[in-house]
This record gives C-alpha cells, structure tokens and sequence, in this order.
C-alpha cells in the first residue's frame, strides 16, 4: 500500500516553488492540495501564486493559517519569498505538517531560529533542499566514510551557476558589502552568494560532520549590471575553520552561461592527510567537438532577464550546450532530494538536512557577509 | 629525487600560469576577476606553504599587482593549507593545497573565472 501525502504550497511562480511543486506532482505518493501564500505577501506575489494554482488545477487559498490548518494537508512546500519568512516560516513551522524547506532558510539567522524552533517544538519532520542526495556527493561521503584518504582536515567546495548574459558589470566597481542584510530579491537580480552559496557551504559542512568556529569572506560584482545597480553580489568566496582544525573554503555566484560547458562549477575537493579526492557534477563525462555553433542565449524576458524561473520561459531558457554531455542526468535533482524527503516519511528516518543542519549553513552565511562588510574574520554564532 | 619533482612541479605551474595571464591578456573571457587554485603534491617532496606562496605570485602576475590582503587557515605540517586573497581591484582568489595518496600522482586544479568567460585546467602529472 502506498502512502498518500497531500501537499500544501505556501510561495508560488518565479520562486523555487516552481521546481518543488513539479517534482511534488511526478511523485505518485503525492496529491496536491492547494497554493497559498505568506500573510504579508504583495499583491504581485499573491497573483504569481494564484498563478501556479491554476495552473495545476488546485485551488489558492488567500489565508495562510485556514491552509494549514486543512485536514487534507500532510507536507507544506515552504517557498514564500525570503522576505517573508519571518512571518510565514514560524507559521509552518508549528503547524505540526511535514515540511519541506526552500533553501536557504531565512533571510536572517534571527527569522532561521524562529523557524527552527518552531519545528523543534512541532516536532514535525523537516528537510531543506540540498545537494546530498546526488550521486556525485553521495560518493564524497562515501570517500570520507571509508577513510582513505585518512582524517578529513580540508575540504573546498564551488558551486557556481554559468547562467545569464555576463559581462554589464562596471568596470572598476569595487563591492562594500553592507550588513545586516535588506533585501535579496528583485526581478533582474539576487544575492547569488547567499543563494548558491548555501549549497557549497552546506556540503563543507555536512560532509565533515564539523561546525564552524569563525570565517572570512568577500563578496563581488563581478558580471552582471543589474546586481551592482541593486547593490547585490553576484559572487562570494569564504574561507571557514571548522571544529577539530578542519580548514573549507566555498565560492557560490552567478558567473554567466558562457563560462563553462555545462551548468558551471559544482565540485568539492576533500583533502585528508593521506590523500586528496575531488567529486563533481559533470564527471563523467563526453566530450563532443563537432561544427555546431555555439547555442546563443534568448533575448532576455523583461519580467525575468536572468532566466530564474520556469515559468517565464516563453522563449526557451537556457539552451543546450552541447560540448560536454554529462553521463548523470541534469534534469533530476529537485525530484532526487523531494523523493528521499517522501522515503524519510515513509520509512520515519531522519532527513538528513533538516532546519537544524539548516541554521548551521545560515549562520555561515550571515557571518560571511559581515566578514565581507567588514574586513575582519567573524565568529560564527553558535546555534 | 625530490628536488627533481619540485622542480619540474614549479616548472610546469610557471608554464600554466603563462597560459592563463596570457589569456587573461587576451580578453577572451573578459576581465580576470576571480582565481580557483588547487594543488596536490606528494608528502615529503614538496611544501604546501611553498606551494601557496607560488601560488600567490603566479595569480598576482594575472592580475597585475600583488594582493591587498590575505588570510591563511591550516598548517603546513599536513600539507593542508587554505589561503583566500583580495585585491584592491575588487579581484579575489582562494589556494588551496592537498598530499596525495601512495597511488596518486601530484594535480594542479586552476579555475581563472572573467567578467565574460572562464579558463579551466585540470591535471593529475
């Protein structure tokens, strides 16, 4: 007999909603109940998320509190805008259903606490959207589980998006980062450090087992004039050191779509005092040189120029590239982490990226961007 | 023995480092703006400080000057040192350096990310 589980979607298009509710739905465990949206959400947002409810034939619900507290609902699908979360993120978090997290958790390591608690007194399971379920990370954490390469006393992860037409940033412009943070999303830009960066900092910490103790950081823009004129980054790099005398360092931007053969830098190099071994997304792969012209990007879509999301993707995306064809398939990793999210609940395990691994990526994050804005190496707050 | 590995070692970093100012010249990817540097050597034959401080140099040749700041983490003794570097243009770099194991060869992993494009090298000697 197959479980059921009615799935609640709080955020809604041009969010990460988008990839979370199509993996949801090609789950034959799942049925989709309904889309509503933050209590403070704007009319804009409430209109994208009336969107995608009518656009997978569910009804939207205006009110966050009478959505969650329908019978018929065992996940929510937490993805309303990060400047929402104060408000929304506690809510779901005590509503005592299963969620799954839009990564990163929050905007600030005060709203990521809020959440976190409230779902360690829900006692609800939880599972933030990372990249542990990949074959490519699961064979680092098989390299650092067997001992091989010895002690782990390195790790260095990247994970970079070779997405957007780059090359509009001013020259000579040099980043002061600024903190705390304000605000991180706007339709032709956002924080790309804090949003791809979580990723690779989540991995350093994950497959080490170790908290970080204190980091240093810079932030940039690099590529884009839409991020320098929003006064956010396109890139980051911090370098962290982890309990036991473990060293990591992360990059996380946004580098362009001509910038790499496929989807850009997703590796970690794990460095052990007996050897060093290097994972990464696209290995293997297939080289392929052929008379194929260069795949040209898309005139960019005003109400999405750097071609975030699914949904405003009238005129195709991100092409193809056709140089390397990567033998794992690049299609499939919402659906991975959303499947092993369901098997945890079927089976009563124990995700392993739930809030609690979430705040730890947070507060990295947080104490990277002070470092950035200050100079200075940061402590990172204990959680 | 070991001389002769860290001399064909800082040899052939020279070599790659040329390729990559002389692309970085070039304009083919735009303006320089970020270095990805990793290097794996044999236990014994070379030293992971060393290997940072060529490290260094060679990007500060890339981009032009030499860095406003750096900060290190790790310690030489494990062949395990972590170095992230800033320069007054904004440009940044992190190096970083690994042992192999008994069955691996020394490995050079250099990613030099520009404003319009990137140049990537990979590989195991």
């Amino acid at each position: 007999m197959v479980n059921e589980y009615g799935v609640l979607f709080v955020g809604g298009n041009r969010t990460h909603q988008e990839t979370h509710v199509a993996a949801f739905d090609a789950d034959e465990r799942c049925r989709l109940i309904a889309v509503t949206d933050a209590p403070d959400a704007s009319d804009e947002r409430i209109t994208l998320s009336r969107e995608m409810a009518d656009g997978y034939g569910i009804p939207f619900v205006p009110d966050l509190e009478t959505a969650l507290g329908r019978t018929d609902v065992d996940i929510v699908s937490m993805c309303p805008q990060v400047e929402s979360r104060s408000i929304a993120g506690p809510m779901c978090g005590k509503s005592g259903k299963a969620i799954y997290l839009d990564k990163p958790l929050a905007g600030s390591l005060r709203d990521g606490l809020a959440i976190r608690d409230a779902l360690r007194r829900s006692g609800a399971p939880n599972q933030m959207y990372s990249f542990v379920g990949l074959p490519w990370v699961q064979a680092a954490k098989e390299c650092v589980d067997s001992g091989r390469i010895g002690r782990l006393v390195g790790i260095h992860a990247d994970v970079l998006f070779a997405k957007g037409r780059a090359g509009s940033a001013p020259a000579g412009v040099v980043r002061q980062e600024k903190f705390p943070l304000e605000k991180y999303t706007f339709v032709d830009a956002k924080r790309e450090f804090f949003d791809l960066g979580v990723y690779a900092v989540g991995l350093c910490l994950w497959l080490s087992g170790k908290a970080a103790i204190e980091v240093t950081a810079t932030t940039a823009n690099y590529f884009f004039e839409s991020h320098a004129r929003r006064d956010v980054e396109d890139f980051g790099a911090v370098m962290m050191q982890l309990e036991d005398g473990v060293v990591a360092s992360a990059t996380g931007g946004r580098i362009g779509y001509y910038s790499h053969p496929k989807g850009g830098a997703h590796k970690v190099a794990l460095v052990g005092t007996d050897g060093t071994e290097t994972f990464d997304a696209w290995t293997p792969h297939i080289e392929i040189s052929n008379a194929d012209s260069a795949p040209e990007l898309p005139p960019p879509n005003p109400v999405d120029p750097m071609m975030m999301w699914r949904s405003t993707r009238s005129s195709g995306g991100n092409p193809t590239k056709g140089t390397w064809d990567a033998l794992a398939s690049e299609d499939n990793w919402y659906p991975v982490d959303i499947a092993r999210f369901i098997d945890s609940l079927d089976s009563g395990a124990r995700p392993e990226i739930t809030a609690e691994e979430a705040i730890g990526s947070l507060a990295v994050l947080m104490a990277a961007y002070e470092s950035a804005a200050s100079g200075q190496m940061v402590t990172v707050r204990r959680t | 023995m070991a001389l002769l590995d860290s001399t064909l070692m800082n040899s052939e970093v020279k070599s790659v480092t040329q390729g990559l100012r002389e692309i970085a010249e070039s304009g083919r990817i735009g303006r320089p703006v970020f270095v990805r540097w990793m290097a794996t050597f044999v236990a014994g034959n070379e030293s992971s400080s060393d290997l940072a401080e060529v490290a260094l140099s060679d990007i500060s040749s890339i981009f032009g000057t030499a860095p406003e700041s750096y900060s290190t983490m790790g310690e030489g003794e494990s062949g395990n040192i972590s170095m992230i570097c800033r320069w007054a243009g904004g440009q940044a770099a992190l190096i970083a350096t690994g042992v192999t194991s008994a069955d691996q060869r020394p490995g050079l992993d250099i990613a030099l990310i520009g404003s319009e494009g990137a140049a990537y090298h990979h590989d195991d000697r």
